[in-house]
């Protein structure tokens, strides 16, 4: 509970961190927000005009020192390209990341837990060897790439599924296919490689000498202590989604927290830009604190 | 009996833990995602229910889409106010949103559209515009001459902050309204466009009603007279226009219009293929060239008023030397780049401007020579061999700008430089070209969005301009620019042109390469596309053929 309590402490730092440091990237990064807006064709009193509008004629450090007394009141700021609150932009967009990562989550768990117990206890079968490559040649494919394939595959061929859009929920399904087969293979491996230790421990030894038939050595004796790497590892990985998000909300079109921070660094939208970081900064940090609170839970010598 | 409690202990106990955690994710996961659609996704329906599930979904969107006509485009827009939006998407929406007063035809000759006639002043200075009676904005408002006059003062006040108010506003001295339907505009000098620069998109003609909210800095709201309304708008997802039945020239074929931002070219080309919309733009070559072949897919290229060049900096003691330009311009060979690199989409450039620009003028194709760029190389740098030459170049902003940055480097090195290319994103590109002069040659494109010469010329070569990236200074063509753009539509002002074109390629500021084409892809059921060369789709005709309207 300590460490818990140290850690969100730690977690403020860590965005302090994360919101300098993005600040000065962005505007560090060549670029002009007020050209970007105004267009080619604006003169330069226009974009002077412009710059005005938006407050990006003012010094550096007095921006700065502006956006973060707005965020410590818990604004976000304007984003410069829509004119609105980009607590709105956001509220609008996390819902389908969310479920994106969620449903993603869910495949990747659907094929990891099986596939990880197959392979720890029938390693020579011929099952498990199909898992192990096929996991491999996933790994091997870029998520945008897998995306296209499987645009490919069900909405243009045998037009199952829609190719892109945001409306409907069958619109979620190849993307978080695309996001989860990742996450699954690299998840059925971590479980793999931690249950074959574990299955070598004395007591698990002692369960099958006990006669307790395999599946119960394996699923009840052996997976608790497995599971505890792979909890943490399935923490760190909604990094990654978030990560893989931005490419797969582009390919499949989906209006997510991914796409919009790949628009909104195209456009300079520094407001933008640091409301998405840290609402994704915010999102990996609480779901490293879920695995840890589970792995706590599943490990007595953790509490 | 200790042991049969222990036992069931372990079984109950012992694996709901490992349970636990999966029941815990499960439930966060099923919490996040909505409990009933995640039921209804588990419960695995097989792949001919889905097929028959996804008809039905298809055929139940095109039953009500057949009055949608629904358009895939390439980006957001950021502003519905026309005298603020500087960007492509934005431009598009609007142009169907407002009215101008006066339009162009694809010849570009301005035509009658809120202003039904005009007539000017000998002195070329005082315009006076008879407006339409009887046309109304969205909000019921009339459209009358106070509306007129409140949208020019927008324009012509400086602290409005606007992007797009020098345009028109720095010309205009003062407007009056003479009747309830007569408008009076004074110039500060003639302008040569006048009319052709009203016609831009920027000066849409907007509620005065939703002018004094802005000006209250409350939210903007787009209210026009045009054949447009807005109805809703999910930013990032879809922007749908509703059809104004009380337009003036008689209400729109379609009933909705929705805009789709779909940024990634092959998704825009595979939702129409497969028919979840109707339009799609822009295309990029590859695709263009596919869907010719798919059934129920038009697939077009339409010449547009883009001209591809190399800015040459004239900052760089190299460049300055007019035999280097005149190597680089001979050297290039650009029927190649045209045909090989964009595919036949686009055409050679034979002039600084486009010919479907007003005032074009061309004395033939401009040569590919490369013995004699050779030569002149030679004779520029004398024994120095192969010097150095810095090609900038954005990715991904003009069609296929990349590939021919990169040709352009190849048959550089052929005359005898040894070129090296540096790629750029769009957003770090101009403000790189401005701050930096370590480059040669960089890629550029222009449009002029009026169609007009001065549009096409001023903005880019007269030496005071903010697209003037060469450096280029040249007192007889800024005179001349000048001279054009005050004097009116005449064969004195052609004229003017047909010089300014000459002497930019004698003084050879940049390297006009081609004029590119607009990618254009729709269903065959779909009728009235209008594509305008100033890079404008014009939808207020187009419907999905056989709708019920």
């Amino acid at each position: 509970m300590k460490s818990l309590l140290k850690r969100t402490g730690d977690f403020g730092i860590t965005l302090m961190g994360v919101v300098c440091l993005t600040f000065l990237f962005m505007h560090w990064l060549p670029g002009d927000p007020a050209e970007l807006y105004a267009g080619e064709e604006a003169t330069v009193e226009d974009l002077a005009a412009v710059r005005q509008r938006l407050g990006l004629d003012r010094p550096l450090p007095i921006q700065f020192v502006q956006y973060v007394s707005q965020l410590v009141a818990g604004d976000l700021g304007d984003s410069l390209r829509s004119g609105k609150p980009v607590t709105m932009e956001i509220a609008t967009r996390f819902p389908l990341t969310l479920k994106l990562a969620a449903l993603s989550t869910g495949i990747a768990l659907v094929v990891a837990i099986p596939g990880g117990l197959l392979a720890a206890a029938r390693p020579e079968s011929r099952g498990a060897k199909l898992l192990e490559w096929s996991g491999l040649i996933i790994l091997a494919t870029p998520v945008y790439w897998l995306g296209l394939l499987l645009i490919l595959a069900f909405s243009v061929s045998l037009r199952i599924l829609p190719p892109g859009g945001s409306d409907s929920l069958t619109h979620l399904i190849l993307p978080s296919a695309a996001l989860g087969a990742h996450t699954g293979a690299a998840t059925a491996r971590m479980l793999k490689a931690s249950l074959v230790d574990v299955l070598g421990r004395a007591y698990v030894t002692t369960a099958y000498a006990k006669g307790a038939p395999t599946w119960r050595s394996v699923v009840v004796h052996a997976l608790p202590n497995a599971a505890i790497p792979v909890i943490t590892f399935l923490g760190m990985e909604t990094g990654k989604l978030m990560g893989g998000a931005i490419l797969t909300e582009t390919v499949f079109t989906l209006n997510g927290l991914g796409r919009y921070l790949v628009t909104s660094i195209a456009f300079r939208d520094f407001p933008a830009v640091l409301g998405v970081v840290i609402v994704m900064a915010l999102g990996v940090t609480a779901a490293n604190l879920a695995a840890d609170a589970l792995c706590a839970l599943l490990d007595p010598k953790q509490r | 009996m200790t042991r049969a409690l222990h036992r069931l202990f372990f079984v109950c106990l012992r694996p709901p833990r490992v349970f636990v955690g999966v029941v815990l994710i499960g439930a966060a996961l099923g919490a996040c995602a909505g409990a009933g659609w995640a039921l209804q996704y588990i419960g695995a329906p097989t792949p001919s229910e889905l097929s028959a599930r996804h008809q039905n979904a298809v055929s139940a969107q095109r039953d009500t889409s057949d009055t949608h006509l629904i358009v895939a485009i390439g980006a957001e827009p950021s502003v519905l106010d026309p005298h603020d939006a500087g960007d492509a998407p934005s431009t598009l929406v609007n142009f169907h949103l407002y009215d101008r007063l006066v339009e162009l035809d694809d010849a570009m000759t301005p035509r009658p559209s809120l202003a039904s006639e005009w007539d000017v002043s000998p002195d070329q200075r005082v315009w006076r515009l008879f407006l339409r009676k009887g046309v109304r904005f969205h909000d019921g408002a009339a459209f009358d001459a106070a509306a007129v006059v409140a949208n020019f003062e927008r324009l012509m006040d400086p602290n409005s902050g606007l992007a797009r108010r020098s345009l028109i506003g720095d010309y205009i001295e003062g407007v009056k309204e003479l009747s309830s339907h007569t408008v009076e505009v004074r110039l500060h000098h003639p302008v040569g466009g006048f009319l052709r620069l009203l016609a831009h998109e920027a000066h849409g003609m907007i509620s005065p009603r939703a002018i004094a909210t802005a000006r209250s800095h409350s939210p903007f709201k787009p209210v026009g007279t045009g054949p447009f309304m807005l109805d809703t708008w999910i930013p990032g997802t879809r922007l749908t226009l509703r059809r104004f039945d009380g337009y003036w020239n008689g209400p729109p074929a379609t009933e909705r219009l929705d805009f789709l931002t779909v940024p990634d070219s092959s998704n825009r080309a595979i939702m129409l293929e497969t028919g979840t919309v109707h339009l799609a733009y822009p295309l990029d070559p590859f695709d263009r060239l596919r869907l010719e072949r798919i059934p129920g897919v038009v697939a077009l290229d339409v010449p547009s008023q883009r001209m591809i060049y190399l800015a040459v900096n004239l900052h760089r003691p190299q460049m300055k030397e007019a035999r280097t330009r005149r190597a680089i311009s001979l050297g290039i060979d650009r029927d190649a780049i045209t045909q090989h690199v964009l595919f036949g989409m686009g055409r050679s450039a034979d002039s600084p401007i486009a010919p479907e620009t007003w005032g074009h003028h061309s004395r033939g194709p401009l040569p590919y020579d490369p013995l004699q760029a050779e030569s002149l190389v030679h004779a520029a740098f004398g024994s120095r061999a192969n010097p150095p030459l810095q090609i900038w170049s954005p990715s991904n902003r003009y069609t296929q700008d990349r590939v021919v940055a990169q040709a352009v480097a190849a048959y550089l090195q052929e005359i005898g430089f040894s070129p090296s290319l540096k790629l750029f994103e769009w957003g770090a590109y101009l403000s790189e070209l401005r701050r930096s002069d370590d480059w040669d040659l960089a890629l550029l494109g222009w449009v002029p969005s009026t169609g007009d010469a001065d549009m096409a010329l001023r903005p880019l070569f007269e030496s005071t301009a903010r697209g003037n990236h060469s450096g280029y200074s040249s007192a007889r063509v800024d005179a001349l620019l000048t001279l054009g753009a005050e004097s009116n539509d005449s064969p004195g002002r052609l004229d003017t042109y047909r010089q300014v074109q000459e002497e930019l390629l004698r003084d050879l500021p940049a390297i006009w390469l081609y004029t590119v084409d607009m990618m254009v892809g729709y269903r065959t059921n779909v009728k009235g596309v209008r594509i305008v060369s100033t890079e404008v789709l014009d939808l207020r005709r187009a419907h999905v053929e056989g709708a019920v309207k």
